[in-house]
């Protein structure tokens, strides 16, 4: 199974014209009928993750996953989310044309900037987007001190 | 059958977003005895927010992604690129297109696209 960590922060403003390049290279790779060849087949499903004051917001693109196929879990500071994306079923009578969908066991696992109150962490899954909200521990927001 | 009566089209789709940038949607095709079935990943769209047009043999998506919650902060990870997706096939004269089904579901548009009576096979009775 694949299994790779995510050392924060990854995400300079300086890389995004990088990252813009990534995402143009898998078109390119899609349009000549190389999807294996993405980043997406290599790196596992594509994420968003903003860190703001109170606390850190993930989104993850996950089309074609069910809840029940998915796992989120926390151990220490590292996120780890375990799934399935089940291959399309199709009739017995029926043959693929084009498959460029990526299916099948998908784990990830990212290395949060803060550590996190671990039950008061929420997720929702829906249109394919899993979005996980994880506030930090009390005594990583910042303060303000009074001045006596 | 020669030819493959969805095609998928390596051009870029006459529709782009504002911005000029778009993403082009992992596409999945399988064809039964009646249909073509199109399956397309859009994750993060609104079942409003997907056009799909069918002119003169050319079906075309767009989706937008839903607004931004907006969410302010340090990006540690921005991988998703552009919020509009888009991409266009090329349909064969085998397809009706007056008769298309639409759905979506868990991030996934499937599109089915059936097929002129006359091009469905049949059996043929011996008298």
């Amino acid at each position: 199974m694949m299994m790779r960590v995510n050392r924060f922060p990854v995400v300079h403003p300086m890389w995004e014209s990088v990252l813009d390049f990534d995402a143009d290279l898998d078109r390119v790779m899609r349009e000549f009928g190389w999807p294996m060849l993405t980043s997406r087949a290599t790196r596992g499903p594509l994420m968003n993750l903003v860190e703001s004051e109170k606390e850190s917001i993930l989104e993850m693109e996950l089309p074609g996953v069910s809840k029940e196929d998915l796992r989120i879990s926390l151990e220490k500071d590292v996120l780890t989310i375990t799934g399935e994306r089940k291959a399309q079923g199709i009739p017995e009578d029926a043959k693929w044309i084009r498959s460029e969908s990526v299916s099948g066991k998908f784990q990830r696992s990212i290395s949060l900037p803060h550590p996190v109150d671990p039950k008061a962490i929420a997720a929702e899954l829906k249109n394919g987007i899993l979005r996980v909200v994880l506030p930090k521990g009390e005594e990583m927001r910042p303060r303000e001190i009074a001045i006596r | 059958m020669t030819k493959a009566d969805v095609e998928v089209k390596t051009t870029h789709p006459k529709e782009e977003s504002e911005t000029g940038r778009y993403r082009i949607p992992a596409a999945d095709v399988y064809e039964t005895a009646d249909a073509y079935v199109l399956l397309l990943d859009l994750p993060g769209v609104e079942k409003e927010g997907i056009s799909l047009t069918l002119e003169k043999g050319e079906m075309r998506v767009k989706a937008v992604v839903g607004e931004d919650p907006g969410i302010r902060g340090r990006r540690l990870f921005s991988e998703t690129g552009p919020a509009t997706f888009a991409r266009s096939f090329t349909l064969g004269e085998g397809i009706d297109t007056h008769s298309v089904d639409a759905q979506y579901d868990k991030g996934v548009l499937t599109v089915k696209l059936y097929k002129h009576e006359g091009m469905k096979p049949r059996e043929i009775s011996i008298n």
